[in-house]
């Protein structure tokens, strides 16, 4: 095993990648009681293709998600509750995870974690019962404005890319959801090429590698690449409102970026898209600032950057009572930062950056998934302490100018009838 | 290492410091103890938001927000949380481990003085609060208590808690009301802030590499000036209180999926001997894909996505939660109800109760790996006043017997059930 380390975050990773093509991290945490493992498939709700043609409805891999569990002896996740572990699993538009923490009988978790994710078994009774619970999913989520309002804000940003679609599927699309699909669904992506085993904890990285390679199938096969339609950088809608009960309205924002090249090249774009959108509005920039003591913004906001193969965005999300205000007056800062973002700001800013990425580490699931992000797309997640000091005030104003532009923007608004009025 | 050292610094101040060098972070809170009541219960969520807008020193965010940023990424918060009929209220700050600063450069003793800033030495205008900062956040608070309703698993779980606890302090929540937040002025809260400051019991705490020593100094030295009034006694909480029919409340909304919610009383709390054994019935009943509520609703009759019991230990309350659709709403009480019988009879099996304590002990044993975690526990142990590690209440509970689960379970009173139903049932 390889073993690397990162003097300037206090940390070291082993890796391995198997014959088999599966990539193996472990980060050593000794002292932890808790042993955090998990198993990421290079597939989630944007991906349909099926590998003997044709696509699999809306809503598969979320729906195998649920159904891998299930194995000829019993039901993995309640074993292994049964034995004292704390397990779940989610599914992504770009990523489906299986994982799970315990604070002992770690050997025995692990096997059964490898062991389900490589054993598909379904019925077509225990999929129809299935079905029912994902609908009542869907239900709880549509309940939820938050989720609401970000389907629109992908639809109002994207015209192919498949992430307009919800992971989760629609009623009519859960409903034809066989098991043979997701057998078709399984073989097309379940296979150690297309997977990464992350754990962190105390435990022997060795042993982790060995039990890995004892349990997941021999054979290798090379991950196919995706393959998505070129997407303009123009918005598809400026604006869409969302009439729900609510509150307060509350808006996400959206600005269409670039597709991130794979690699280093790539991670440092995701650094560079969240200490730009901190720039121009995070916690400490006079913009927020001032849109809080106008009462535009409330402490309820968040900013982000986001990439999935064949699509990246930048984001911001709050409560406000003129979310076409705050989006006017996000794009005006950033024009104004283009030209005159100064030295010592960025530095201070990217002090604050940096800090936070650092104690980010201290969260274990966190940094496993991370270091599986990060694998898919050609990088390793660790390399941001090197990747962070590479950044400069130039690279910066570049992006804020050809980011912050009106016609890349989309704004998902949930209000209750009447709450608020939109620029036309 | 992670055992934590507690010393009373000052009448009524107790630090809780645990000194380990697992962590990236120092994490730091504060917090003043104060009982929990209808007339100050807004009062006391107002008061943390306010401090947090900025200090003497950097009196408002934008010099807040530069501050934290030149500390690597720090960042302080106010803390509103409720143990029982407790009010906890204070400030939580996160910053980089001096270990980890990329230029050597010590950010312990400033995170320290920031902390005392803020409690002691906020922004002011004529020697009080600055009203500009009352009135904002005091919309900021409205805004919060109104934005409940966006979100039908916390709306639910606040209606039954009002219907089921409205004569106990406990009804008050953990803001207070939309009506009492309303009326405030910066006088009122200038006063209160004065009073909590000199007369509340007040919990530090600190997690990170520095030593007990040296935490306890920098806090000393932090709180230099904190006005003391005697020795303040930790407020009591009613759990003795048995429902004496069952209530039913049911609203409307327009929600395409039924809340259902269900609080009962246990009659025990923290302080119980009986509580380790309230821990696993808890888990035995709704927490995980093991517990007799989601293996019998959801994996046996698809009647919901998720299905999952809360415990409230400083009031012994168990909340149980599910969403359903409208037709199905009555069948899924029933099958809640039917579960917490047959843990009452002692019918389920010796595999069930072996998870559910595994369970149990689980989360206990995580609590050293999480900063976080353990700043709750042992503000739980301050509270409950029984010193206890993690590690020996996870034995506690590794202990705990079917008899005493169902000797515990035989406690358990329904008293409220809450629905929160859809004006005409509408699917997807």
């Amino acid at each position: 095993m390889e073993l690397k380390t990162f003097p300037r975050l206090g940390e070291s990773c082993y890796f391995e990648q198997l014959e088999n093509g599966m990539a193996v991290f472990v980060v050593p945490r000794p002292g932890y009681r808790k042993t955090f493992a998990c198993v990421a498939v290079n597939c989630g709700g944007m991906d349909s293709r099926l590998d003997g043609g044709g696509s699999a409805p809306a809503g598969t891999a979320h729906f195998l998600e649920h159904k891998m569990f299930d194995m000829k002896d019993g039901n993995a996740h309640q074993a292994m509750t049964a034995a004292g572990a704390s397990v779940n699993a989610f599914t992504s538009s770009d990523m489906t995870v299986y994982h799970f923490s315990c604070t002992d009988r770690f050997p025995e978790h692990l096997r059964t974690l490898l062991r389900f994710v490589s054993t598909p078994f379904f019925t077509p009774e225990s999929v129809k019962k299935e079905t029912g619970i994902i609908l009542q999913e869907l239900a709880m989520v549509s309940d939820r404005p938050g989720w609401q309002r970000h389907q629109k804000l992908l639809q109002g940003l994207y015209i192919h890319h498949p992430i307009r679609t919800p992971a989760i599927g629609d009623r009519s699309s859960i409903q034809k959801i066989t098991a043979d699909v997701l057998y078709d669904y399984y073989s097309t992506y379940y296979y150690p090429g297309n997977m990464a085993l992350c754990v962190a904890g105390d435990v022997d990285p060795h042993q982790v590698v060995s039990t890995a390679r004892m349990i997941l199938p021999r054979e290798r096969r090379e991950p196919v690449a995706r393959t998505t339609e070129k997407e303009l950088l123009t918005a598809v809608q400026r604006e869409t409102i969302t009439e729900v009960e609510v509150s307060t309205p509350e808006f996400a924002l959206g600005l269409k970026l670039e597709p991130f090249p794979d690699g280093n090249a790539g991670f440092r774009c995701s650094l560079l898209g969240e200490l730009a959108a901190e720039l121009v509005c995070g916690r400490s920039s006079p913009l927020y600032n001032r849109l809080y003591r106008e009462g535009l913004l409330t402490r309820r906001f968040s900013l982000g950057c986001s990439s999935v193969p064949g699509a990246a965005c930048l984001s911001f999300g709050g409560e406000s009572p003129d979310p076409v205000r705050v989006r006017d007056a996000i794009l005006e800062e950033a024009g104004q930062l283009a030209l005159g973002l100064g030295h010592e700001r960025f530095q201070q800013t990217l002090r604050a950056e940096y800090g936070a990425s650092v104690q980010g580490l201290d969260q274990l699931d966190d940094l496993c998934l991370g270091l599986a992000e990060s694998w898919f797309s050609g990088c390793h997640y660790l390399d941001f302490g090197e990747l962070y000091p590479s950044l400069t005030v130039g690279d910066v104003r570049d992006f804020l100018g050809r980011a912050f532009r009106p016609e890349r923007s989309s704004l998902s608004v949930t209000a209750a009838p009447g709450q608020i009025k939109t620029s036309d | 290492m992670n055992t934590p050292i507690r010393t009373e610094l000052m009448p009524g101040v107790w630090l809780t410091a645990v000194q380990t060098r697992k962590f990236k972070t120092s994490c730091w809170s504060l917090q003043m103890l104060a009982p929990l009541r209808r007339e100050t219960a807004a009062l006391n969520a107002l008061l943390p938001r306010v401090l947090c807008q900025g200090t003497a020193h950097c009196p408002d965010q934008e010099l807040l927000g530069a501050a934290l940023d030149r500390l690597y990424g720090g960042a302080v918060g106010p803390i509103v949380s409720r143990r029982g009929e407790i009010h906890c209220i204070g400030l939580q700050g996160a910053f980089l481990d001096d270990a980890l600063t990329p230029d050597g450069a010590p950010i312990f003793p400033q995170a320290a003085e920031l902390m005392g800033d803020l409690l002691l030495r906020p922004a002011t205008r004529n020697g009080r609060l600055r009203a500009e900062y009352v009135d904002g956040e005091r919309k900021n608070l409205l805004g919060e208590m109104r934005s409940v309703q966006n979100n039908r698993r916390q709306y639910a779980a606040l209606r039954l808690e009002q219907e089921m606890c409205r004569e106990e302090p406990f009804g008050a929540g953990r803001l207070g009301s939309p009506e009492a937040a309303a009326k405030i002025k910066v006088k009122h809260l200038d006063r209160h802030y004065r009073d909590l400051l000199a007369e509340s019991r007040m919990e530090l705490y600190y997690c990170g590499s520095a030593s007990p020593e040296e935490v306890r100094q920098a806090w000393t030295e932090a709180l230099m000036g904190l006005p003391r009034r005697g020795r303040p006694a930790l407020p009591e909480t009613l759990v003795n209180v048995v429902p004496e029919t069952v209530r039913e409340v049911t609203e409307t909304a327009p929600v395409r999926q039924t809340r259902l919610a269900l609080g009962f009383r246990t009659g025990c709390g923290i302080d119980s001997r009986r509580y380790p054994a309230l821990r696993v019935t808890n888990a035995l009943l709704g927490v995980g894909h093991n517990s007799r509520l989601f293996t019998r609703l959801r994996e046996e009759r698809s009647l919901c996505y998720a299905v999952s019991s809360s415990l409230e230990v400083h009031k012994g309350l168990i909340v149980v939660q599910c969403g359903v659709s409208g037709e199905q709403a009555d069948a899924a009480r029933d099958e809640i109800l039917r579960q917490v019988e047959a843990l009452k009879a002692g019918a389920f099996t010796a595999a069930e109760l072996d998870a559910a304590r595994r369970g149990a002990a689980h989360r206990l044993r995580t609590v050293p790996d999480s900063q976080a975690a353990m700043g709750h526990f042992w503000l739980d142990q301050a509270i409950a006043e029984t010193p206890c590690t993690p590690e020996e209440l996870a034995r506690l509970v590794s202990e705990v017997t079917a008899e005493q689960v169902t000797e515990c379970a035989g406690q358990i009173a329904l008293d409220t059930v809450y629905r929160l139903t859809g004006e005409a049932e509408q699917e997807g």
